[in-house]
Protein backbone atom coordinates (compact mmCIF):
# COMPACT_ATOMS: atom_id res chain seq x y z
CA UNK A 1 0.00 0.00 0.00
CA UNK A 2 1.46 3.34 -0.96
CA UNK A 3 1.58 6.23 1.47
CA UNK A 4 -1.17 8.14 -0.38
CA UNK A 5 -3.48 5.10 -0.35
CA UNK A 6 -2.87 4.67 3.36
CA UNK A 7 -3.71 8.33 3.91
CA UNK A 8 -6.86 8.04 1.82
CA UNK A 9 -8.13 4.98 3.71
CA UNK A 10 -7.19 6.59 7.05
CA UNK A 11 -9.09 9.75 6.06
CA UNK A 12 -12.23 7.80 5.11
CA UNK A 13 -11.97 5.73 8.27
CA UNK A 14 -11.65 8.89 10.36
CA UNK A 15 -14.69 10.46 8.66
CA UNK A 16 -16.69 7.30 9.31
CA UNK A 17 -15.56 7.32 12.98
CA UNK A 18 -16.85 10.87 13.33
CA UNK A 19 -20.04 10.07 11.43
CA UNK A 20 -20.77 7.05 13.63
CA UNK A 21 -20.08 9.05 16.81
CA UNK A 22 -22.41 11.86 15.73
CA UNK A 23 -25.13 9.43 14.65
CA UNK A 24 -24.86 7.55 17.95
CA UNK A 25 -25.67 10.80 19.77
CA UNK A 26 -28.63 11.04 17.39
CA UNK A 27 -29.95 14.60 17.85
CA UNK A 28 -30.95 16.61 14.78
CA UNK A 29 -27.75 18.70 15.11
CA UNK A 30 -25.64 15.56 15.36
CA UNK A 31 -27.31 14.06 12.30
CA UNK A 32 -26.55 17.22 10.38
CA UNK A 33 -22.88 17.04 11.38
CA UNK A 34 -22.79 13.35 10.45
CA UNK A 35 -24.29 14.18 7.06
CA UNK A 36 -21.37 16.47 6.30
CA UNK A 37 -18.85 13.72 7.24
CA UNK A 38 -20.69 11.11 5.18
CA UNK A 39 -20.85 13.41 2.16
CA UNK A 40 -17.06 13.70 2.32
CA UNK A 41 -16.86 9.89 2.42
CA UNK A 42 -19.05 9.68 -0.68
CA UNK A 43 -16.71 12.08 -2.49
CA UNK A 44 -13.62 10.10 -1.50
CA UNK A 45 -15.03 6.66 -2.40
CA UNK A 46 -14.45 6.88 -6.20
CA UNK A 47 -10.78 7.68 -5.48
CA UNK A 48 -10.55 4.62 -3.22
CA UNK A 49 -12.11 2.34 -5.82
CA UNK A 50 -9.80 3.58 -8.57
CA UNK A 51 -6.77 3.25 -6.30
CA UNK A 52 -4.13 1.64 -8.51
CA UNK A 53 -1.42 1.08 -5.94
CA UNK A 54 -3.23 -1.61 -4.04
CA UNK A 55 -3.36 -5.28 -5.04
CA UNK A 56 -6.91 -6.22 -6.03
CA UNK A 57 -7.41 -8.57 -3.05
CA UNK A 58 -6.21 -5.98 -0.52
CA UNK A 59 -8.40 -3.32 -2.13
CA UNK A 60 -11.46 -5.59 -2.03
CA UNK A 61 -10.80 -6.48 1.60
CA UNK A 62 -10.33 -2.84 2.63
CA UNK A 63 -13.43 -1.76 0.72
CA UNK A 64 -15.47 -4.59 2.29
CA UNK A 65 -14.46 -3.33 5.75
CA UNK A 66 -15.53 0.21 4.87
CA UNK A 67 -18.75 -1.07 3.31
CA UNK A 68 -19.72 -2.70 6.64
CA UNK A 69 -19.14 0.61 8.41
CA UNK A 70 -21.11 2.60 5.83
CA UNK A 71 -23.97 0.08 6.26
CA UNK A 72 -23.74 0.65 10.02
CA UNK A 73 -24.03 4.42 9.49
CA UNK A 74 -27.08 3.79 7.28
CA UNK A 75 -28.72 1.75 10.07
CA UNK A 76 -27.94 4.46 12.65
CA UNK A 77 -29.31 7.10 10.31
CA UNK A 78 -32.44 5.05 9.73
CA UNK A 79 -33.09 4.42 13.44
CA UNK A 80 -32.43 8.06 14.38
CA UNK A 81 -34.71 9.22 11.57
CA UNK A 82 -37.44 6.78 12.61
CA UNK A 83 -37.15 7.99 16.21
CA UNK A 84 -37.50 11.66 15.30
CA UNK A 85 -40.34 10.92 12.86
CA UNK A 86 -42.19 8.88 15.49
CA UNK A 87 -41.67 11.52 18.14
CA UNK A 88 -42.88 14.26 15.80
CA UNK A 89 -46.00 12.28 14.87
CA UNK A 90 -46.76 11.59 18.51
CA UNK A 91 -46.22 15.21 19.47
CA UNK A 92 -48.56 16.28 16.66
CA UNK A 93 -51.15 13.74 17.73
CA UNK A 94 -50.93 14.91 21.32
CA UNK A 95 -52.42 18.21 20.13
CA UNK A 96 -54.97 16.99 17.63
CA UNK A 97 -55.37 13.20 17.79
CA UNK A 98 -55.76 13.35 14.00
CA UNK A 99 -53.33 12.55 11.23
CA UNK A 100 -52.85 14.58 8.07
CA UNK A 101 -55.06 11.97 6.38
CA UNK A 102 -57.90 12.96 8.68
CA UNK A 103 -57.98 9.65 10.50
CA UNK A 104 -57.74 9.41 14.21
CA UNK A 105 -54.70 7.33 15.13
CA UNK A 106 -53.91 5.80 18.48
CA UNK A 107 -50.53 6.47 20.09
CA UNK A 108 -49.81 2.77 19.94
CA UNK A 109 -49.85 2.94 16.11
CA UNK A 110 -46.61 4.91 16.16
CA UNK A 111 -43.94 2.32 16.85
CA UNK A 112 -40.41 3.12 17.91
CA UNK A 113 -37.72 2.22 15.40
CA UNK A 114 -36.43 -1.29 14.93
CA UNK A 115 -32.90 -1.88 13.71
CA UNK A 116 -32.39 -3.81 10.50
CA UNK A 117 -29.53 -6.23 10.17
CA UNK A 118 -29.39 -7.87 6.80
CA UNK B 1 -53.00 47.99 55.82
CA UNK B 2 -54.83 44.82 54.78
CA UNK B 3 -53.24 45.08 51.32
CA UNK B 4 -49.81 45.18 52.97
CA UNK B 5 -50.57 42.07 55.02
CA UNK B 6 -51.98 40.30 51.97
CA UNK B 7 -48.85 41.19 49.99
CA UNK B 8 -46.69 39.89 52.84
CA UNK B 9 -48.70 36.67 52.80
CA UNK B 10 -48.34 36.33 49.00
CA UNK B 11 -44.60 36.91 49.15
CA UNK B 12 -44.28 34.38 51.96
CA UNK B 13 -46.15 31.80 49.88
CA UNK B 14 -43.96 32.60 46.88
CA UNK B 15 -40.87 31.87 48.96
CA UNK B 16 -42.37 28.47 49.86
CA UNK B 17 -43.14 27.67 46.23
CA UNK B 18 -39.66 28.68 45.09
CA UNK B 19 -38.19 26.59 47.89
CA UNK B 20 -40.15 23.59 46.52
CA UNK B 21 -38.87 24.31 42.99
CA UNK B 22 -35.30 24.46 44.28
CA UNK B 23 -35.83 21.14 46.08
CA UNK B 24 -37.01 19.56 42.79
CA UNK B 25 -33.85 20.82 41.04
CA UNK B 26 -31.71 19.53 43.87
CA UNK B 27 -33.44 16.16 43.57
CA UNK B 28 -32.81 16.13 39.80
CA UNK B 29 -29.11 16.90 40.27
CA UNK B 30 -28.76 14.24 43.00
CA UNK B 31 -30.35 11.65 40.70
CA UNK B 32 -28.55 12.67 37.50
CA UNK B 33 -26.77 9.29 37.45
CA UNK B 34 -29.62 7.19 38.85
CA UNK B 35 -30.57 4.50 36.30
CA UNK B 36 -34.06 5.02 34.91
CA UNK B 37 -34.50 8.50 36.45
CA UNK B 38 -36.40 11.06 34.40
CA UNK B 39 -36.06 14.74 35.28
CA UNK B 40 -38.90 16.31 37.25
CA UNK B 41 -40.22 19.83 37.02
CA UNK B 42 -42.51 21.82 39.28
CA UNK B 43 -45.30 23.52 37.36
CA UNK B 44 -45.76 27.12 38.59
CA UNK B 45 -49.21 28.67 38.35
CA UNK B 46 -49.90 32.42 38.40
CA UNK B 47 -52.52 33.48 40.97
CA UNK B 48 -55.08 36.15 39.98
CA UNK B 49 -54.09 39.72 40.63
CA UNK B 50 -56.81 42.27 41.33
CA UNK B 51 -55.69 44.86 43.82
CA UNK B 52 -59.09 46.39 44.39
CA UNK B 53 -60.71 43.01 44.81
CA UNK B 54 -58.13 41.95 47.38
CA UNK B 55 -56.45 39.41 45.12
CA UNK B 56 -52.73 39.96 45.61
CA UNK B 57 -51.49 37.69 42.79
CA UNK B 58 -48.36 35.66 43.31
CA UNK B 59 -47.46 32.15 42.37
CA UNK B 60 -48.66 28.73 43.44
CA UNK B 61 -47.06 25.32 43.08
CA UNK B 62 -48.74 23.14 40.45
CA UNK B 63 -48.29 19.42 40.02
CA UNK B 64 -44.88 17.75 39.79
CA UNK B 65 -44.25 17.10 36.09
CA UNK B 66 -42.34 14.04 34.93
CA UNK B 67 -40.46 14.50 31.66
CA UNK B 68 -40.42 10.76 30.88
CA UNK B 69 -41.35 10.02 27.28
CA UNK B 70 -42.91 6.58 26.83
CA UNK B 71 -42.04 6.54 23.13
CA UNK B 72 -38.33 7.07 23.94
CA UNK B 73 -38.48 4.45 26.71
CA UNK B 74 -40.07 1.90 24.38
CA UNK B 75 -37.46 2.71 21.75
CA UNK B 76 -34.65 1.99 24.25
CA UNK B 77 -36.33 -1.24 25.37
CA UNK B 78 -36.64 -2.45 21.76
CA UNK B 79 -33.02 -1.72 20.93
CA UNK B 80 -31.79 -3.29 24.18
CA UNK B 81 -33.83 -6.41 23.36
CA UNK B 82 -32.15 -6.58 19.94
CA UNK B 83 -28.75 -6.00 21.54
CA UNK B 84 -29.30 -8.83 24.02
CA UNK B 85 -30.28 -11.11 21.12
CA UNK B 86 -27.27 -10.33 18.93
CA UNK B 87 -24.77 -10.31 21.82
CA UNK B 88 -25.94 -13.76 22.90
CA UNK B 89 -25.89 -15.06 19.32
CA UNK B 90 -22.34 -13.76 18.82
CA UNK B 91 -21.13 -15.31 22.06
CA UNK B 92 -22.81 -18.72 21.61
CA UNK B 93 -22.08 -19.15 17.90
CA UNK B 94 -18.51 -18.00 18.53
CA UNK B 95 -18.13 -20.92 21.00
CA UNK B 96 -19.52 -23.35 18.41
CA UNK B 97 -17.21 -21.97 15.72
CA UNK B 98 -14.22 -22.69 17.97
CA UNK B 99 -15.07 -26.41 17.86
CA UNK B 100 -14.20 -26.45 14.15
CA UNK B 101 -10.52 -26.21 13.27
CA UNK B 102 -10.42 -24.10 10.12
CA UNK B 103 -6.66 -24.70 9.77
CA UNK B 104 -7.43 -28.35 8.96
CA UNK B 105 -4.59 -29.56 11.20
CA UNK B 106 -6.78 -31.27 13.78
CA UNK B 107 -10.24 -32.77 14.12
CA UNK B 108 -12.40 -34.03 11.26
CA UNK B 109 -10.61 -32.18 8.40
CA UNK B 110 -7.26 -33.68 9.51
CA UNK B 111 -8.93 -37.09 9.96
CA UNK B 112 -10.34 -36.95 6.42
CA UNK B 113 -6.97 -35.97 4.96
CA UNK B 114 -5.28 -38.77 6.93
CA UNK B 115 -7.76 -41.39 5.71
CA UNK B 116 -7.51 -40.34 2.05
CA UNK B 117 -3.70 -40.34 2.28
CA UNK B 118 -3.77 -43.85 3.80
CA UNK B 119 -6.04 -45.02 0.92
CA UNK B 120 -3.57 -43.50 -1.54
CA UNK B 121 -0.56 -45.22 0.11
CA UNK B 122 -2.47 -48.51 0.21
CA UNK B 123 -3.40 -48.23 -3.50
CA UNK B 124 0.34 -48.01 -4.29
CA UNK B 125 1.00 -51.24 -2.30
CA UNK B 126 -2.36 -53.04 -2.16
CA UNK B 127 -1.01 -56.17 -0.51
CA UNK B 128 1.20 -54.37 2.04
CA UNK B 129 -0.05 -55.25 5.52
CA UNK B 130 1.32 -52.07 7.10
CA UNK B 131 -0.50 -49.92 4.54
CA UNK B 132 -3.73 -51.84 5.23
CA UNK B 133 -3.24 -51.42 9.00
CA UNK B 134 -2.67 -47.66 8.47
CA UNK B 135 -6.02 -47.47 6.66
CA UNK B 136 -7.74 -49.03 9.68
CA UNK B 137 -5.93 -46.75 12.11
CA UNK B 138 -6.78 -43.64 10.03
CA UNK B 139 -10.41 -44.71 9.73
CA UNK B 140 -10.54 -45.19 13.49
CA UNK B 141 -9.01 -41.73 14.06
CA UNK B 142 -11.55 -40.11 11.72
CA UNK B 143 -14.47 -41.88 13.39
CA UNK B 144 -13.16 -40.74 16.80
CA UNK B 145 -12.93 -37.13 15.51
CA UNK B 146 -16.49 -37.20 14.22
CA UNK B 147 -17.79 -38.69 17.50
CA UNK B 148 -15.75 -36.20 19.51
CA UNK B 149 -17.16 -33.26 17.50
CA UNK B 150 -20.70 -34.59 17.96
CA UNK B 151 -20.07 -34.93 21.71
CA UNK B 152 -18.65 -31.38 21.94
CA UNK B 153 -21.62 -29.97 20.04
CA UNK B 154 -24.00 -31.86 22.33
CA UNK B 155 -22.12 -30.41 25.31
CA UNK B 156 -22.59 -26.93 23.76
CA UNK B 157 -26.28 -27.68 23.42
CA UNK B 158 -26.48 -28.63 27.12
CA UNK B 159 -24.57 -25.48 28.03
CA UNK B 160 -27.09 -23.40 26.06
CA UNK B 161 -29.90 -25.24 27.92
CA UNK B 162 -28.31 -24.22 31.23
CA UNK B 163 -28.03 -20.61 30.07
CA UNK B 164 -31.70 -20.68 29.03
CA UNK B 165 -32.53 -21.93 32.53
CA UNK B 166 -30.51 -19.13 34.14
CA UNK B 167 -32.07 -16.52 31.83
CA UNK B 168 -35.59 -17.75 32.62
CA UNK B 169 -34.78 -17.50 36.35
CA UNK B 170 -33.58 -13.91 35.86
CA UNK B 171 -36.78 -13.05 33.95
CA UNK B 172 -38.92 -14.49 36.76
CA UNK B 173 -36.92 -12.59 39.38
CA UNK B 174 -37.36 -9.31 37.50
CA UNK B 175 -41.07 -10.06 37.02
CA UNK B 176 -41.45 -10.42 40.81
CA UNK B 177 -39.60 -7.11 41.31
CA UNK B 178 -41.92 -5.37 38.82
CA UNK B 179 -44.98 -6.85 40.51
CA UNK B 180 -43.71 -5.47 43.83
CA UNK B 181 -43.30 -1.98 42.28
CA UNK B 182 -46.85 -2.26 40.99
CA UNK B 183 -48.06 -3.25 44.48
CA UNK B 184 -46.24 -0.24 45.98
CA UNK B 185 -47.77 2.01 43.30
CA UNK B 186 -51.27 0.79 44.15
CA UNK B 187 -50.71 1.75 47.81
CA UNK B 188 -49.42 5.27 47.05
CA UNK B 189 -51.66 8.03 45.75
CA UNK B 190 -49.24 9.47 43.21
CA UNK B 191 -46.14 8.37 41.34
CA UNK B 192 -42.92 8.58 43.30
CA UNK B 193 -40.02 9.64 41.02
CA UNK B 194 -37.67 7.23 42.81
CA UNK B 195 -40.04 4.28 42.38
CA UNK B 196 -40.68 5.33 38.80
CA UNK B 197 -36.93 5.34 38.10
CA UNK B 198 -36.55 1.87 39.61
CA UNK B 199 -39.49 0.58 37.56
CA UNK B 200 -38.04 1.79 34.26
CA UNK B 201 -34.52 0.64 35.14
CA UNK B 202 -35.97 -2.83 35.85
CA UNK B 203 -37.86 -2.82 32.53
CA UNK B 204 -34.61 -1.96 30.75
CA UNK B 205 -32.90 -4.82 32.58
CA UNK B 206 -35.70 -7.17 31.53
CA UNK B 207 -35.25 -6.03 27.91
CA UNK B 208 -31.75 -7.53 27.93
CA UNK B 209 -33.30 -10.93 28.60
CA UNK B 210 -36.38 -11.06 26.41
CA UNK B 211 -38.72 -9.11 24.17
CA UNK B 212 -41.88 -7.86 25.83
CA UNK B 213 -44.53 -5.18 25.65
CA UNK B 214 -45.03 -2.91 28.66
CA UNK B 215 -48.45 -1.27 28.96
CA UNK B 216 -49.00 1.61 31.38
CA UNK B 217 -52.34 1.19 33.16
CA UNK B 218 -54.58 4.04 34.37
CA UNK B 219 -53.86 3.08 38.00
CA UNK B 220 -50.15 3.71 37.39
CA UNK B 221 -49.12 0.06 37.29
CA UNK B 222 -47.35 -1.54 34.35
CA UNK B 223 -48.57 -4.71 32.62
CA UNK B 224 -45.77 -6.72 31.01
CA UNK B 225 -46.54 -9.18 28.20
CA UNK B 226 -43.69 -11.53 27.34
CA UNK B 227 -43.20 -11.75 23.58
CA UNK B 228 -46.03 -9.22 23.34
CA UNK B 229 -48.63 -11.88 24.24
CA UNK B 230 -48.00 -13.85 27.42
CA UNK B 231 -48.78 -12.09 30.72
CA UNK B 232 -45.66 -11.86 32.87
CA UNK B 233 -46.72 -9.07 35.23
CA UNK B 234 -50.29 -7.90 35.72
CA UNK B 235 -50.86 -5.53 38.63
CA UNK B 236 -49.25 -6.96 41.73
CA UNK B 237 -49.17 -10.49 40.30
CA UNK B 238 -46.25 -12.03 38.41
CA UNK B 239 -46.59 -15.18 36.32
CA UNK B 240 -43.47 -17.33 36.17
CA UNK B 241 -42.27 -18.87 32.94
CA UNK B 242 -40.25 -22.08 32.79
CA UNK B 243 -38.16 -24.06 30.35
CA UNK B 244 -37.86 -27.68 29.32
CA UNK B 245 -36.91 -29.65 26.25
CA UNK B 246 -39.21 -31.90 24.26
CA UNK B 247 -39.79 -33.43 20.86
CA UNK B 248 -42.51 -31.48 19.07
CA UNK B 249 -45.62 -33.52 18.30
CA UNK B 250 -47.22 -31.31 15.65
CA UNK B 251 -46.49 -31.98 12.87
CA UNK B 252 -45.57 -35.61 13.58
CA UNK B 253 -41.80 -35.88 14.08
CA UNK B 254 -39.74 -37.50 11.32
CA UNK B 255 -37.04 -38.40 13.85
CA UNK B 256 -38.82 -39.33 17.09
CA UNK B 257 -35.53 -40.15 18.86
CA UNK B 258 -33.83 -36.88 17.86
CA UNK B 259 -32.37 -34.44 20.39
CA UNK B 260 -35.34 -32.54 21.90
CA UNK B 261 -35.84 -28.85 21.21
CA UNK B 262 -35.70 -26.25 23.99
CA UNK B 263 -39.08 -24.79 24.94
CA UNK B 264 -40.35 -21.90 27.00
CA UNK B 265 -43.58 -22.51 28.88
CA UNK B 266 -45.95 -19.98 30.42
CA UNK B 267 -47.34 -20.28 33.95
CA UNK B 268 -50.05 -22.64 32.63
CA UNK B 269 -47.50 -24.90 30.92
CA UNK B 270 -48.40 -23.69 27.42
CA UNK B 271 -45.56 -23.63 24.88
CA UNK B 272 -44.73 -19.98 24.11
CA UNK B 273 -41.32 -20.57 22.48
CA UNK B 274 -42.51 -19.10 19.16
CA UNK B 275 -43.39 -15.80 20.86
CA UNK B 276 -39.83 -15.15 22.08
CA UNK B 277 -37.80 -13.45 19.39
CA UNK B 278 -35.63 -10.96 21.24
CA UNK B 279 -33.26 -10.48 24.13
CA UNK B 280 -30.74 -12.98 25.43
CA UNK B 281 -33.45 -15.65 25.60
CA UNK B 282 -34.34 -15.14 21.92
CA UNK B 283 -30.66 -15.44 20.98
CA UNK B 284 -30.23 -18.62 23.04
CA UNK B 285 -33.35 -20.22 21.55
CA UNK B 286 -32.15 -19.36 18.04
CA UNK B 287 -28.73 -20.94 18.65
CA UNK B 288 -30.23 -24.00 20.36
CA UNK B 289 -33.19 -24.71 18.08
CA UNK B 290 -31.89 -23.44 14.73
CA UNK B 291 -28.08 -23.29 14.56
CA UNK B 292 -27.25 -26.38 16.67
CA UNK B 293 -30.26 -28.30 15.31
CA UNK B 294 -29.06 -27.70 11.74
CA UNK B 295 -25.80 -29.47 12.66
CA UNK B 296 -26.93 -32.10 15.19
CA UNK B 297 -30.46 -32.67 13.88
CA UNK B 298 -33.86 -32.46 15.47
CA UNK B 299 -37.32 -33.94 15.05
CA UNK B 300 -37.57 -32.81 11.43
CA UNK B 301 -34.01 -32.79 10.08
CA UNK B 302 -31.07 -35.18 10.26
CA UNK B 303 -28.48 -32.46 10.84
CA UNK B 304 -25.50 -31.69 8.63
CA UNK B 305 -22.94 -33.55 10.78
CA UNK B 306 -25.08 -36.73 10.72
CA UNK B 307 -25.57 -36.34 6.97
CA UNK B 308 -21.80 -36.10 6.61
CA UNK B 309 -21.12 -39.09 8.87
CA UNK B 310 -23.70 -41.24 7.11
CA UNK B 311 -22.49 -40.15 3.66
CA UNK B 312 -18.89 -40.97 4.65
CA UNK B 313 -19.70 -44.39 6.11
CA UNK B 314 -22.16 -45.45 3.41
CA UNK B 315 -19.87 -44.39 0.54
CA UNK B 316 -16.77 -46.13 1.87
CA UNK B 317 -18.70 -49.24 2.96
CA UNK B 318 -20.33 -49.44 -0.50
CA UNK B 319 -16.98 -49.16 -2.31
CA UNK B 320 -15.66 -51.86 0.01
CA UNK B 321 -18.69 -54.03 -0.84
CA UNK B 322 -18.17 -53.40 -4.58
CA UNK B 323 -14.58 -54.75 -4.45
CA UNK B 324 -13.01 -58.03 -3.47
CA UNK B 325 -10.17 -58.86 -1.10
CA UNK B 326 -8.16 -60.68 -3.82
CA UNK B 327 -8.16 -61.45 -7.54
CA UNK B 328 -8.95 -65.12 -6.88
CA UNK B 329 -12.23 -66.33 -8.38
CA UNK B 330 -15.02 -66.19 -5.81
CA UNK B 331 -12.96 -63.99 -3.46
CA UNK B 332 -14.92 -62.35 -0.66
CA UNK B 333 -16.20 -58.80 -0.99
CA UNK B 334 -14.80 -56.20 1.37
CA UNK B 335 -16.33 -55.86 4.83
CA UNK B 336 -17.78 -52.51 6.03
CA UNK B 337 -15.11 -50.12 7.32
CA UNK B 338 -17.50 -48.11 9.50
CA UNK B 339 -20.52 -48.88 11.63
CA UNK B 340 -23.12 -46.52 13.06
CA UNK B 341 -26.51 -46.61 14.76
CA UNK B 342 -29.18 -47.39 12.16
CA UNK B 343 -32.02 -46.72 14.58
CA UNK B 344 -31.77 -42.94 14.72
CA UNK B 345 -30.69 -40.77 11.75
CA UNK B 346 -29.73 -38.01 14.19
CA UNK B 347 -27.33 -40.27 16.12
CA UNK B 348 -25.09 -41.28 13.19
CA UNK B 349 -22.20 -38.93 14.02
CA UNK B 350 -22.35 -39.75 17.73
CA UNK B 351 -22.18 -43.50 17.01
CA UNK B 352 -19.77 -43.59 14.05
CA UNK B 353 -17.06 -46.19 14.74
CA UNK B 354 -14.48 -48.28 13.00
CA UNK B 355 -15.90 -51.77 12.40
CA UNK B 356 -14.34 -53.57 15.36
CA UNK B 357 -14.54 -56.95 13.60
CA UNK B 358 -12.66 -55.75 10.54
CA UNK B 359 -9.17 -57.14 9.96
CA UNK B 360 -6.61 -55.71 7.48
CA UNK B 361 -7.05 -58.65 5.10
CA UNK B 362 -10.78 -57.85 4.74
CA UNK B 363 -10.03 -54.58 2.96
CA UNK B 364 -11.05 -54.86 -0.71
CA UNK B 365 -8.32 -53.45 -2.98
CA UNK B 366 -9.49 -55.28 -6.13
CA UNK B 367 -12.26 -53.67 -8.17
CA UNK B 368 -15.08 -55.43 -10.03
CA UNK B 369 -13.01 -55.49 -13.25
CA UNK B 370 -10.27 -57.42 -11.46
CA UNK B 371 -7.72 -54.58 -11.24
CA UNK B 372 -5.47 -55.34 -8.28
CA UNK B 373 -5.67 -51.82 -6.81
CA UNK B 374 -8.77 -50.45 -8.63
CA UNK B 375 -10.91 -50.32 -5.54
CA UNK B 376 -8.16 -48.78 -3.40
CA UNK B 377 -7.68 -46.06 -6.05
CA UNK B 378 -11.44 -45.43 -6.05
CA UNK B 379 -11.28 -44.93 -2.26
CA UNK B 380 -8.20 -42.68 -2.55
CA UNK B 381 -10.04 -40.59 -5.16
CA UNK B 382 -12.70 -39.70 -2.59
CA UNK B 383 -10.28 -36.94 -1.57
CA UNK B 384 -10.27 -35.47 -5.08
CA UNK B 385 -12.61 -32.65 -6.05
CA UNK B 386 -13.99 -34.42 -9.15
CA UNK B 387 -14.85 -37.79 -7.61
CA UNK B 388 -18.19 -39.28 -8.70
CA UNK B 389 -18.44 -41.15 -5.36
CA UNK B 390 -19.62 -39.88 -2.01
CA UNK B 391 -21.39 -36.75 -3.11
CA UNK B 392 -23.70 -35.17 -0.54
CA UNK B 393 -25.95 -32.46 -2.00
CA UNK B 394 -23.58 -32.23 -4.97
CA UNK B 395 -20.49 -31.76 -2.79
CA UNK B 396 -17.59 -34.10 -2.05
CA UNK B 397 -17.19 -35.36 1.51
CA UNK B 398 -14.46 -32.77 2.15
CA UNK B 399 -16.52 -30.07 0.42
CA UNK B 400 -19.64 -30.91 2.45
CA UNK B 401 -17.77 -30.76 5.76
CA UNK B 402 -16.16 -27.50 4.60
CA UNK B 403 -19.64 -26.14 3.97
CA UNK B 404 -20.68 -26.98 7.55
CA UNK B 405 -17.64 -25.08 8.86
CA UNK B 406 -18.22 -22.21 6.49
CA UNK B 407 -21.88 -21.78 7.39
CA UNK B 408 -21.02 -21.71 11.12
CA UNK B 409 -18.26 -19.19 10.34
CA UNK B 410 -20.65 -17.00 8.37
CA UNK B 411 -23.27 -17.17 11.15
CA UNK B 412 -20.59 -16.19 13.64
CA UNK B 413 -19.24 -13.30 11.55
CA UNK B 414 -22.75 -12.01 10.89
CA UNK B 415 -23.64 -12.27 14.60
CA UNK B 416 -20.45 -10.39 15.58
CA UNK B 417 -21.19 -7.64 13.07
CA UNK B 418 -24.82 -7.36 14.16
CA UNK B 419 -23.74 -7.28 17.80
CA UNK B 420 -21.35 -4.36 17.16
CA UNK B 421 -23.92 -2.44 15.13
CA UNK B 422 -26.71 -3.06 17.62
CA UNK B 423 -24.52 -1.86 20.52
CA UNK B 424 -24.32 1.51 18.72
CA UNK B 425 -28.03 1.55 17.87
CA UNK B 426 -28.86 0.88 21.55
CA UNK B 427 -26.41 3.61 22.63
CA UNK B 428 -28.16 5.96 20.18
CA UNK B 429 -31.60 5.09 21.61
CA UNK B 430 -30.32 5.76 25.16
CA UNK B 431 -28.77 9.03 24.06
CA UNK B 432 -32.02 10.18 22.42
CA UNK B 433 -34.02 9.09 25.47
CA UNK B 434 -31.66 10.98 27.79
CA UNK B 435 -31.89 14.09 25.60
CA UNK B 436 -35.68 13.92 25.98
CA UNK B 437 -36.01 13.04 29.65
CA UNK B 438 -32.61 12.71 31.29
CA UNK B 439 -31.14 15.27 33.66
CA UNK B 440 -28.96 17.86 31.94
CA UNK B 441 -26.73 19.38 34.62
CA UNK B 442 -26.27 22.55 32.50
CA UNK B 443 -30.05 23.00 32.19
CA UNK B 444 -30.53 22.37 35.91
CA UNK B 445 -27.78 24.89 36.74
CA UNK B 446 -29.53 27.58 34.68
CA UNK B 447 -32.85 26.82 36.41
CA UNK B 448 -31.13 26.83 39.80
CA UNK B 449 -29.79 30.34 39.18
CA UNK B 450 -33.18 31.46 37.86
CA UNK B 451 -35.08 30.24 40.95
CA UNK B 452 -32.37 31.51 43.26
CA UNK B 453 -32.79 35.02 41.80
CA UNK B 454 -36.57 34.73 42.11
CA UNK B 455 -36.14 33.62 45.72
CA UNK B 456 -33.86 36.59 46.43
CA UNK B 457 -36.36 38.94 44.76
CA UNK B 458 -39.25 37.56 46.85
CA UNK B 459 -37.14 37.87 49.99
CA UNK B 460 -36.34 41.48 49.05
CA UNK B 461 -40.06 42.21 48.55
CA UNK B 462 -40.74 40.86 52.05
CA UNK B 463 -37.98 43.04 53.46
CA UNK B 464 -39.45 46.14 51.75
CA UNK B 465 -42.98 45.22 52.91
CA UNK B 466 -41.68 44.79 56.46
CA UNK B 467 -40.16 48.29 56.37
CA UNK B 468 -43.38 49.69 54.90
CA UNK B 469 -45.48 47.97 57.55
CA UNK B 470 -43.30 49.37 60.33
CA UNK B 471 -43.54 52.85 58.79
CA UNK B 472 -47.35 52.60 58.55
CA UNK B 473 -47.57 51.39 62.16
CA UNK B 474 -45.39 54.34 63.30
CA UNK B 475 -47.61 56.77 61.35
CA UNK B 476 -50.74 55.31 62.99
CA UNK B 477 -49.14 55.73 66.45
Amino acid sequence: MSISDTDLFARVSQLLDRGEAELTRGSADNIDKARSNLQDVVQLFPQLISSTHLPQSALQSALAGLKVRVARCAILLETAGAFHRGLAIRTGQAGTSYTTGGLEVAFSDVRPPTAFHG
Amino acid sequence: MSTLFSSLNTSGNTLGVLQDALNVIQNNISNASTPGYAKQGLALEALPLQVLGGLAGGVAAGPLENSRDDFAEESVQRQVQAQGYFDQQASSIGSIENLFDVSGKTGVPAGLTGLFQSFSAWSANPSDLTARQTVLTSAGTLADSVRSLAAQLSASSRSVDQQIQTTVSSINELARTLAQYNADRLVGTQADPGQDAKLYATLEQLAQYSDFTALKQPDGTVTVLLGGQTPLVVGKESFSVSTDSAIPTVPAPVNPSAPPSARILDSQGKDITGQISGGKLGGLLDVRNRVLASILGDAYQQGALNQFAQGLADTINQIQADGTVSQAPGAAHGAPLFTYSQADPTAVAASLSLNSELTPDQLAAVDAAGNVNGNAIRLANLGASNTPDGNINGLTLTGFFGQIMSSVGQESASAQDNSQTQAQVAAQARSLRDQASGVSLDEQAVQLIQFQRSYEAAARVISVLKDLTETVINIIR
